[in-house]
């Protein structure tokens, strides 16, 4: 079976499977940089294409693991007779659609800018997105080609022997050593077109001087080193890794068990109930927390990062930058919590069908999500607003952002729960 | 108590419950039967208030299901088929949850249902690690907890080992000698036999016989094989 084949099956089961919303969500990368061009219209510089830029390819290189182990359909094929190649190519093509996503979204983030620019001799845009597409191109073949390696240095007896010895109570995630190398190809990655930032925005540096490809050489090597390295990898060492992969992640519920509401939520929790009679809205709050902790750790720790950025940026990013970055990062995680929310409707954290076969009534279900989703939000969105509110120069703009982002990302999340069906 | 009369249920055109009418008295245990396909899952689906429904009345104890659900599946136990687990909670969390849900949390009854179907050692596990017959019983344990008057079990006791399959059919036993009113439906003839008051073999979204207690009793008496050969002379190859 080629790659193609299988790409195309999967293209065409995700397309069946999700509803309008799914592409909205799918096509993130386009709204982000819409959101970005709509920002950075009046200035026309080219910081927001590069962030989306970079960014985009820092995930792309970390979404590796993901791209080619833990894809949705990866236990499915990994039962049948494919050659470890075959799956390389597969997310490899995952990969690149993802990094072709991305580059759209430069590409209209750096919109007005390309507009603005007067000629073609100096367009820090159309420089910005030639280099944010050749990072993303690199992006889509380092970040498979690192998750393969990284699986074929998990599944070395040696690795998972140690590997064993964490595995006790309380141990942190095992699979951790996954991203470890897309991590570092990831910075390589970040270095080199950080490095190549000056001939973006200075005027002076001239286009046809060795030293300015120096970046580019960097980024193509680094690629087609680790794309190399992982085709002859491949057929030895896909299904090993992947075996290794998910032996340690059935080990993970050791851990994970144990996972379940903290203190504030739990205190929301009790407040919840303060607002209805039906026990039923507590045990169904209890069981969301329960199960989004233990299914997604990574996003509680990721919203806690993205809390601290806010905060810092709040705090230390001065002048015109200050509201557009501080709104963006806002943004960026009320639309997370309210993908949250979409998750907490689906399995494995909530079977409707199941629902509907208890007597709980719908008010139940939806008070007791939308009121953690207003938890999350206020968390995120306000207390770690906070200071930027308090130092910024424009404490009422910010307030004003804030304050709409989450009543927006609340209405958009009472919106997904009204209209789940099983 | 569970009463159904003219229900029909349709998937678009495929017409896959044609005008059921039945009855199941508290303490009764009806099996149904039937090939893949006839409309057995739909039936009890209909029955949990979870398929709409296109024509016909169905109550659960003397609720009805359509206009008042939550008070009516505040009786009901469900184990579907295949099971609906919480994957990422353990075991005893899902039937606190579902008991808790059902409105009578009742952790002594939980651990009792699991230690007679052998999940004693299982309870702290997730949902997610468990095998195939595993969940089958989890999800019989969750049917069971709460305070039930009607009990819905969708091919629960397939894929069970001998131990739990009898362990199982001893629960669904107990819970109708309590008084509850059980549909079972099952492709163990051997099982259905034994442990069923009354069985109701379906072929197309209808009832196409109905073999009462005296029947049932006679055919026991007969012994191993007279229900099967009752079953292939009435029933065609499964139907789709
Ligand atoms: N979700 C569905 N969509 C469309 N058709 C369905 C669906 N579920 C069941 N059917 C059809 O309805 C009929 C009855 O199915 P079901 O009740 O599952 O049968 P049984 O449980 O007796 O094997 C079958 O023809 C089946 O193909
Ligand atoms: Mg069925």
């Amino acid at each position: 079976m080629t790659a193609r084949r299988i790409a195309a099956r999967a293209r065409l089961e995700a397309t069946r499977a999700r509803g309008p919303l799914g592409w909205l969500l799918a096509g993130w990368p386009l709204a982000l940089g819409a959101v970005a061009a709509a920002l950075g219209y009046r200035s026309g510089g080219v910081a927001w294409p590069l962030a989306i830029g970079l960014g985009g390819a820092t995930l792309v290189v970390l979404g590796g693991p993901w791209a080619l182990f833990w894809r949705a359909d990866a236990a499915a094929l990994a039962r049948l007779p494919i050659g470890g190649r075959v799956h390389l190519r597969v997310g490899l093509m995952h990969a690149a659609r993802r990094a072709a996503l991305f580059i759209v979204g430069t590409a209209i983030a750096a919109a007005p800018a390309l507009v603005a620019s007067d000629g073609p001799d100096f367009d820090p845009a159309l420089r910005a997105l030639a280099l944010c597409s050749a990072a993303l191109v690199c992006a889509a073949l380092a970040g498979p080609s690192s998750a393969l390696l990284g699986g074929a240095l998990l599944a070395q007896p040696q690795a998972s022997r140690t590997k064993l010895d964490i595995l006790e109570p309380g141990g942190p995630p095992p699979t951790q050593l996954l991203p470890l190398i897309p991590s570092i190809a990831a910075s390589i990655l970040l270095a080199a077109t950080l490095a190549a930032i000056p001939w973006v925005t200075r005027g002076k540096v001239p286009l046809w001087v060795p030293y300015t490809w120096a970046p580019f050489v960097a980024l193509t090597m680094l690629a087609a080193v680790l794309t190399v390295a992982a085709r002859a990898a491949a057929p030895g060492w896909y299904r090993r890794a992947w075996l290794a992969i998910i032996a340690l992640d059935r080990a993970r519920p050791i851990w994970i068990e144990r996972t379940s509401a903290g203190p504030l939520e739990a205190a929301w929790g009790r407040l919840l109930m303060m607002t209805t009679t039906h026990a039923g809205t507590l045990t169904l709050y209890r069981k969301d927390i329960t199960n989004l902790r233990r299914r997604y750790p990574a996003a509680y720790a990721a919203s806690g990062a993205g809390m601290i950025a806010l905060i810092a940026v709040g705090i230390w990013v001065r002048g015109e930058a200050h509201v557009q970055s501080v709104l963006l990062l806002a943004g960026g995680l009320a639309v997370y919590q309210v993908v949250m929310a979409w998750r907490a409707l689906r399995p494995p954290v909530e079977h409707l069908r199941l629902l509907h076969m208890l007597p709980l009534p719908r008010s139940a279900a939806m008070r007791a999500k939308a009121s953690y989703l207003f938890l999350r939000l206020a968390m995120c969105v306000g207390l770690a607003g906070v200071p930027a509110l308090l130092r910024g120069p424009e404490p009422a703009l910010v307030g004003v952002g804030l304050g709409a982002l989450i009543v927006g990302g609340l209405l958009a999340g009472i919106t997904l729960i009204s209209r789940a069906r099983p | 108590m569970i009463a159904v009369s003219d229900l029909t249920v349709r998937y678009g055109k495929r017409l896959a419950v044609d005008r059921l009418s039945l009855s199941v008295a508290p303490g009764e245990i009806v099996g149904l039967l039937g090939p893949n396909g006839a409309g057995k899952s739909t039936t009890m689906m209909a029955i949990a208030g979870v398929c709409a429904i296109d024509g016909g009345k169905i109550s659960v104890d003397g609720v009805d299901i359509t206009t008042q659900p939550e008070r009516a599946l505040r009786r009901l136990g469900v184990a579907d088929q295949p099971p609906t687990l919480y994957e990422f909670l353990t075991v005893s969390e899902h039937l606190a949850f579902v008991a808790e849900a059902r409105g009578k949390p009742d952790p002594a009854r939980a651990d009792g249902l699991l230690a007679r179907l052998g999940l004693g050692d299982a309870a702290k596990r997730l949902c997610r690690e468990l095998s195939f017959g595993m969940r089958q019983r989890v999800s019989l344990a969750a049917a069971l907890v709460g305070d039930v008057a009607a009990l819905l079990i969708d091919e629960s006791l397939n894929g069970l080992d001998p131990h739990a399959a009898r362990a199982g059919r001893e629960v669904i036993e107990a819970a109708a000698a309590e008084g509850a009113a059980v549909i079972m439906s099952t492709h163990l003839l051997g099982i259905a036999e034994r442990v069923c008051s009354r069985l109701i073999i379906m072929e197309a979204g209808r009832i196409k016989r109905e073999v009462v207690a005296d029947e049932l009793a006679e055919l026991r008496k007969q012994g191993a094989g007279a229900l099967e050969e009752l079953y292939l002379g009435l029933v065609g190859a499964s139907a789709t």
